[in-house]
């Protein structure tokens, strides 16, 4: 749902001195930037480089441009990320070596200066992106662009679609829903809160079922291949004993949060002891979702047991609204801030001790 | 000769018919000045020496370079130190001014309080101020608790005020309650103390709750001033009866019978000492500073603190002190001045005394030019940083609370403002309290939590907020362990910034 945009700095130039259209340029990286992704700072070099093109640019306006920018989105918590463990050179560095390669990992579009042709880029790509488009795939899953052709490159345009579609389709493959839906999310993120009361409905057994925890394990799963190192998942849900009540079917029995300890215990991947936090508070706010300390959220209309796959594939199509920074964000942070105070809190230390309720 | 020139114990008599100078005696008193000035010399050299070992024993045990050399990196924190604990976990805030309703305030060692103007923001830093006033005024005097710790205001003033139906026949505002969670030394369990106060026409009521957070046994205390027990008839020779405070005490649930009383010296009744002691202490332990902290004076004066310091668990109570004799305490500020990049510092002026040399004043002096100067000649920002650099080098064990250290502040110093903030609280074991709208201060925070200096948890972000939908808001913004904030910044406050960037096109 967001990109990691990597800017040369040799791209925050104004060739014309500044002129209307050079600003225009400007302003829709800028803002395309904000609405679609992250500004990546692949470590100090990095960000040096940013800064020394900032200092020139804000000479050439008389003002400005970038810094109070970059500021502002870092202020808020989203909008900047750093690139784990930080690289010792630039994206100018590596633009000059024509080493773009290397930024494919950390990076999903990739902003170059129309000034000068980066070497190494192969003929068909600098076709594409100096002389018919401006911007060009460069390997899978890097692209590049000029300043001027950002708000039209693939990357944008994709984001654009999945912020305005907001149906997953049955039969689309479990791997496709978490890499294109959640896993952009996930990997730049420190913390991941998910937010459903009937998140372990799934324990709940009854007379005809016998309790599937699937659903968490996968998320679990996932999570744990891409969230970065030393990041943490809240898990807020309702009691199993308010859950049981008001399942239709009378024989429903309660879950214990030693069943959801059994639950964690089922994934493989999950290994990150202490990073796993439980709010149960049976005044749970009715909506869902899954917010990203990124500073994104993405509400799913059904709760999450609506996510059901059938040999991989999703059984029935998945309805979701994308949140992004502002009011909407704030109010589902300030429901979790509610359940962190009202509920009981609990820590899964390991897979043998499970969950261990916190004073 | 006369006496004047006699040596101490010189017993021959004095001939009538002196008229010369007696070269013996002066010889003699030359040899003994020129002694008394030699060991003048050698006890000024001597202090000297003790000075400069205790600053070295000082510097051996409080300071770490902060200036590593080129190419180097900052080395990890060598020494383990113990990580700073918030004196005062929470704070409790029933209606008082806008914050209507009740609210409980998390506290960090270092509370950072942000939000727009009038959403009370200062109020939460006020009604700190006001219950540890109230405690510290009250401990002698119960009953006068509210009229002593509201000495400028009357307390119905800042009290919320709830809104009476027409036939209502008396006006009343709404129960003003403020408390903290305080830890206790030692054990480290968390303690909560409240006073209460209703202010209405038929007599003033005020209430005292003292006890373990989330413990049973709450000691209360309730005071009223019965007005309407008061006999306005003149009885003659007893003069007239006014009105007489009754004390109830609360004790497992239930109630004492009231207490007619004219004075009472137990605010908190036969609570746990140790509770009490604790939070008499910390009201006295309280250090404030409002936005503006009054014109430069030609001098500084240093701002005052009480000789009260916390349980030396930091090994440094007592160690940097101000005084004319010894250097540690102006070394320490100065060393400050320069870290915050401000080109002051205090200078030593120098008075020979008894054959020696010694310090007699220190003075203001610009580092550039060596020049003195005083205090009201430099920068206004400087004289208004300046005490709150004093409280937070030499306070320890303190609760320091500041409104907006940023004003008249370049951006640049606004964040090294984060620095002295955090020095304070892990070297000096205070904890501080700011109310601020500076972000610079806040990028400084993160990063030097992203630096490990600080922990996500000694930081606690508050955002106050005032709207007409939900009315006063407490919401504590977490950091992550890269200094990141975990939950979203609420809109309208930095994103003005970015409108100014990319507003104006249209």
């Amino acid at each position: 749902m967001i990109g990691r945009f990597a800017i040369d700095a040799d791209a925050l130039t104004l060739p014309n001195g500044g002129s209307l259209g050079a600003r225009l340029e400007h302003k829709r990286l800028a803002e395309c930037v904000l609405e679609f992704g992250l500004l990546g700072v692949l470590g100090p070099n990095d960000a040096k480089a940013l800064f020394g093109a900032m200092e020139r640019l804000a000479d050439q306006l008389g003002y400005d441009f970038w810094r109070p920018l970059m500021r502002a989105i870092d202020s808020s918590g989203p909008g900047v990320f750093r690139a784990r463990p930080p690289h010792d050179m630039s994206v100018h560095d590596y633009a000059l070596a024509g080493d773009l390669e290397q930024l494919q990992a950390v990076v999903d579009l990739l902003v170059l200066g129309s000034s000068d042709r980066a070497p190494g880029v192969p003929p068909t790509v600098a076709r594409a992106l100096y002389d018919d488009h401006g911007y060009a795939s460069f390997t899978n899953g890097l692209e590049v662009a000029l300043s001027s052709a950002v708000d039209q490159s693939e990357t944008v345009h994709r984001l654009k679609a999945l912020h305005r579609e907001t149906i997953i389709p049955a039969g689309t493959l479990r791997t496709a829903v978490w890499d294109t839906y959640f896993r952009p999310l996930a990997r730049v993120s420190t913390e991941v809160n998910i937010f459903d009361r009937f998140l372990f409905s799934g324990l709940v057994k009854t007379s005809k079922f016998n309790g599937n925890a699937s659903l968490l394990t996968w998320l679990l799963d996932s999570l744990d291949r891409d969230l970065p190192r030393n990041a943490t998942v809240n898990l807020f849900a309702r009691s199993g004993n308010r859950v049981a009540d008001e399942n239709h079917d009378k024989t429903a029995q309660p879950y214990s949060v030693g069943d959801i300890s059994d639950a964690v215990k089922k994934s493989r991947r999950w290994r990150r002891n202490g990073r796993l936090h439980l709010y149960v508070d049976d005044a749970l706010d009715h909506d869902r979702h899954v917010r990203f300390s990124c500073g994104h959220a993405i509400m799913p209309q059904g709760g999450f047991d609506k996510l059901r796959f059938r040999e991989g594939a999703l059984l029935k199509p998945f309805s979701y609204a994308y949140v992004p920074p502002g009011d909407g964000l704030n109010r589902r942070a300030d429901e979790e801030a509610k359940a962190r105070s009202r509920g009981i809190h609990y820590v899964h230390r390991s897979k043998d001790e499970g969950f261990v309720r916190q004073a | 000769m006369s006496d004047s020139t006699r040596t101490p114990g010189d017993e021959r008599p004095i001939s009538p018919d002196w008229v010369g100078l007696d070269r013996e005696a002066m010889k003699t008193r030359q040899e003994e000045t020129v002694r008394r000035m030699r060991e003048a010399g050698e006890r000024w050299r001597e202090e000297q020496k003790r000075s400069e070992e205790q600053l070295q024993a000082f510097l051996d045990r409080h300071a770490d370079d902060s200036r590593p050399a080129e190419g180097k990196t900052q080395p990890r924190e060598a020494k383990q130190r113990p990580r700073p604990q918030p004196l005062i976990e929470r704070l409790h805030v029933e209606n008082l001014k806008s914050l209507a309703g009740r609210h409980e305030i998390p506290l960090a060692p270092l509370t950072l309080v942000y939000g727009p103007n009038s959403a009370g923001k200062s109020t939460a830093l006020k009604a700190l101020q006001l219950f540890m006033h109230a405690v510290d005024t009250g401990r002698s005097d119960a009953l006068n608790l509210w009229r002593r710790a509201f000495p400028d205001v009357r307390p119905d003033s800042v009290v919320t005020w709830e809104r009476q139906a027409e036939d209502t026949p008396f006006s009343q505002t709404r129960t003003l309650v403020l408390g903290v969670d305080y830890r206790l030394p030692r054990s480290g369990d968390l303690a909560r103390a409240e006073l209460g106060f209703q202010s209405s026409d038929i007599g003033p009521w005020q209430s005292s709750t003292i006890g373990l957070a989330g413990g049973p046994d709450q000691a209360r205390k309730e005071f009223f001033l019965n007005f309407e027990d008061a006999d306005p008839i003149d009885r003659g020779d007893f003069g007239s009866i006014g009105p007489r405070w009754e004390v109830s005490e609360w004790s497992g649930g239930e109630r004492s019978e009231p207490m007619k009383r004219d004075v009472d010296h137990l605010l908190f009744g036969d609570a746990d000492v140790h509770l009490q002691r604790t939070l008499f202490r910390l009201a006295g332990q309280l250090t404030h500073f409002g936005p503006h902290r009054g014109n430069p004076a030609e001098k500084y004066s240093p701002v005052d603190l009480d000789d009260i310091a916390g349980p030396d668990h930091w090994g440094i109570a007592g160690a940097p002190r101000w005084g004319v004799a010894g250097f540690e305490g102006h070394e320490v500020l100065n060393q400050l001045l320069e870290q915050l990049e401000i080109p002051h510092s205090f200078e030593p002026t120098f008075t020979s005394d008894q054959g020696g040399v010694r310090v007699s004043d220190w003075i203001l002096a610009d580092r550039r030019s060596g020049a003195p100067v005083p205090l009201s000649e430099v920068g206004y920002g400087v004289s208004q940083l300046l005490p709150v650099i004093d409280a937070c080098a030499h306070a320890t064990q303190r609760v320091i609370s500041i409104e907006e250290p940023e004003l008249h502040l370049h951006p640049r110093l606004q964040a090294r403002l984060a620095n002295l903030f955090a020095f304070s609280v892990l070297r000096r074991g205070n904890q501080v309290i700011v109310e601020t709208h500076s972000e610079s201060l806040l990028l400084r925070v993160r990063r030097l939590v992203r630096s490990g200096k600080l922990l996500p948890d000694e930081v606690a972000v508050l955002y106050i907020d005032n709207t007409p939908e939900v009315g006063v808001s407490v919401r504590r913004l977490r950091l992550g362990e890269q200094g990141e904030l975990l939950d979203p910044w609420p809109t309208g406050f930095f994103d003005d910034s970015l409108a100014d960037v990319l507003g104006g096109w249209e």
